[in-house]
């Protein structure tokens, strides 16, 4: 069945590595005109390569998300070479992790600092803000235009040592449900994808006996690939999907969160 | 002579291109370079190809016709080149010679080799026997696989004739392979070699000759990849649309070709080289103090040893222990083969020649990730061998003023 994905421009921002990497190329094999946002150019323009080979038309822009003026410019690069935006997928994250309060000895040893909160909302919630607010007016002159955020199973469940990262991941879920209701009447669907334990370069530094641990818990038995994210992005932008929005579907082989 | 400006530069990642049939490839080093700069094909004057593997291991010929497959490119003077391991950088100097003679004033020069099957592996036998086509038949009887054979005579004479270990050479192969791990192109780019590791007979490191010291991890590496790069006059790069400060200049470049035969030559002062080497400087009116960039065609680790030499960073004789004593190191006093070099950034060999020269633009551009880049790089020297230290292709870079 056709994917209507054909010579669609689609940007996927924290393309460099992990899922967003995974996701570019696997826009890329549809026939994309795929655009990559990143902050790390090297390994970003490595990325062009790849979509090239895949058989896509490649085009990378160093942005840093977090930074709406980087956005800005990253986004009329787009623009102005494919004329048009079809997708966006908000992919760029980071972590920072730290409990809330670290309490030893009767007293407080550490706490989540503000700098790890400014950064991961910087990245995770902000650029999201960012990247969207800066496609959409393209996505309305062109008709139509699909987003896609990366939320988190975190987001739905909380997860220990993350408030920074929980709280734009849920946040992200409530950013995809305002946004299908503003946007729908131009025919702008919004969805999230909540992955469960992937595995990136992030996941696979973790020791074995955290690893078995998250297969532990999830029912289907795996850590999920990058390409089965990829592969729920791709779907959600493609004609198959066209009545869904405002949905964030779980991509987590099932896994049970907290226990 | 008309200034010659590198307008784009593209390759694929070095590895493994898996089930993509050639035509494919050329089609898509074509498309990648143009995208660099987001022009169409339609706006290259002429082109030229590389590759050496293409009848034997790919059962292709006449790779210019697939170049002209490209829409935009029929009908336009384009030629496919061969000259071993230094096709790549052939294919280049075609282009150069093309703009020079005001057959155009862009052009576009692609290089691939494509090794391995659709599943990613590698025949070593076969390999080993169609490689060994680009040696003397006299020389071919007895050895099993001809080019690591010719190459540990080589080593061996290096070694004895200037007193290292093989220790010694085995550090270019550690440096080699730590670059590769910042270089997202390369083949190898998880490996931790130390000089223990690389000296031990273990695992896959081995004698490749028997009675020689060439080890596994002397050796560059069988991969698939591809490498485009577009050249062009100050006109050409006008109606490209690039400005001049942009680019990276091709100030001088030779090429000088030896007998085939290693037997009867001296293949540590190899004269080809040192012509081609010497040409392409006096062209570009540098010296080798002027250099702090360079890719040299490390095949095997005593092809870096002596390319240092030919290239003029370290005195006949000294070129191994520029590498021991660090100078070569992205921090060093010349930073030589940062991208991994063809030992761990991967041997495509039709590419090769095209991605040294692509490589030290990147590195004049500060395009490379930062634990590679060197400070201040100002000129680079690029030294590409085929065959026996037979065909050599030099160049010389400076970011354009």
């Amino acid at each position: 069945m056709d994917s209507g994905l054909r010579d669609k421009v689609v940007i996927v921002t924290g393309a460099a590595a992990g899922i967003g990497r995974a996701t570019a190329l696997r826009f890329a094999r549809e026939g994309c005109r795929v655009a990559g946002f990143d902050v790390d150019d090297v390994r970003g323009r490595a990325l062009v390569a790849e979509v090239v080979a895949a058989g896509g038309q490649g085009q990378f822009e160093c942005v840093n998300v977090a930074e709406a003026a980087s956005v800005e410019a990253g986004v009329r690069a787009v623009a102005e070479r494919w004329g048009r935006i079809d997708v966006l997928v908000n992919n760029a994250g980071i972590l920072r992790d730290a409990q809330l309060v670290k309490w030893k000895d009767g007293a407080a040893a550490a706490t989540m600092s503000d700098e790890a909160w400014e950064a991961v909302i910087g990245v995770n919630l902000r650029g999201v803000f960012h990247c969207t607010r800066a496609v959409v007016p393209h996505m309305i002159r062109g008709g139509a235009g699909v987003i896609l955020n990366a939320s988190s199973v975190v987001g739905l469940y909380g997860n220990f040592g993350q408030t920074n990262y929980v709280a734009t991941k849920a946040g992200v879920v409530g950013m995809t449900r305002t946004w299908a209701r503003e946007l729908g009447k131009f025919k702008i669907r919004v969805n999230a994808v909540a992955p469960g334990y992937v595995a990136t370069e992030i996941l696979k530094a973790m020791p074995q006996k955290i690893l078995d641990g998250m297969v532990e818990h999830t029912p289907l038995g795996r850590i999920g690939e990058p390409d089965d994210i990829a592969n729920a992005y791709a779907w959600l932008a493609s004609d198959q999907a066209s009545f869904v929005t405002g949905h964030c579907l779980s991509v987590d082989g099932g896994v049970v969160v907290g226990t | 002579m008309k200034p010659i400006y590198i307008a784009a530069y593209h390759q694929s990642v070095f590895g493994k291109l898996m089930g993509m049939g050639v035509p494919e490839i050329v089609a898509n080093a074509v498309r990648g370079t143009c995208q660099e700069i987001a022009v169409d094909a339609a706006a290259l004057d002429v082109a030229s190809i590389g590759a050496t593997c293409n009848i034997s291991l790919n059962e292709q010929g006449l790779l210019a016709g697939l170049v002209a497959e490209v829409p935009g490119l029929g009908a336009k003077p384009i030629e496919s080149v061969e000259n071993a391991c230094a096709s790549g950088g052939q294919a280049v100097l075609s282009v150069i010679q093309k703009l020079q003679c005001g057959l155009g004033d862009t052009g576009i020069a692609v290089g691939y080799e494509k090794m391995r099957d659709a599943e990613g592996k590698m025949d070593g036998k076969l390999v080993g026997k169609v490689l060994g086509y680009f040696s003397h038949p006299d020389e071919r009887p007895g050895k099993v696989f001809v080019f690591p054979h010719l190459f540990a005579e080589v080593m061996d004479v290096y070694l004895k004739t200037h007193g290292y270990r093989e220790e010694d050479l085995a550090s270019i192969a550690v440096l080699e392979y730590a670059n590769a791990k910042y270089n997202p192109y390369a083949q190898m780019r998880n490996v931790d070699l130390t000089v223990e590791k690389a000296c031990s007979i273990e695992g896959i490191n081995r004698y490749i000759a028997e009675g020689l010291r060439l080890k596994t991890f002397d050796c560059s590496q069988i991969t698939d990849g591809y490498a485009g790069m577009i050249l062009a006059t100050e006109e050409g790069l006008a109606r490209l649309g690039v400005k001049r400060k942009d680019c990276v200049q091709i100030v001088g470049w030779g090429q000088a070709t030896d007998p085939l035969k290693k037997e009867g030559r001296d293949v540590l002062r190899p004269k080809g080289a040192y012509a081609a080497m010497g040409r392409a400087y006096a062209m570009a009116g540098l010296t080798p103090k002027d250099v702090n960039v360079a890719e040299l065609h490390d095949c095997f680790t005593v092809m870096a040893a002596i390319g240092t030499e030919v290239i003029g960073k370290a005195e006949y004789g000294k070129g191994a222990r520029y590498w021991v004593d660090g100078k070569a190191a992205p921090q060093g006093e010349c930073g030589i083969n940062t991208s991994g070099g063809l030992i761990a950034k991967g041997h495509p060999i039709g590419a090769t020649g095209v991605a040294m020269i692509g490589w030290c633009a990147w590195q004049l551009q500060g395009k490379v990730a930062k634990e590679l880049q060197v400070k201040n790089a100002h000129a680079a020297a690029t030294f590409n061998i085929g065959g026996p230290i037979c065909a050599s292709v030099c160049t010389v870079l400076k970011p354009a003023a």
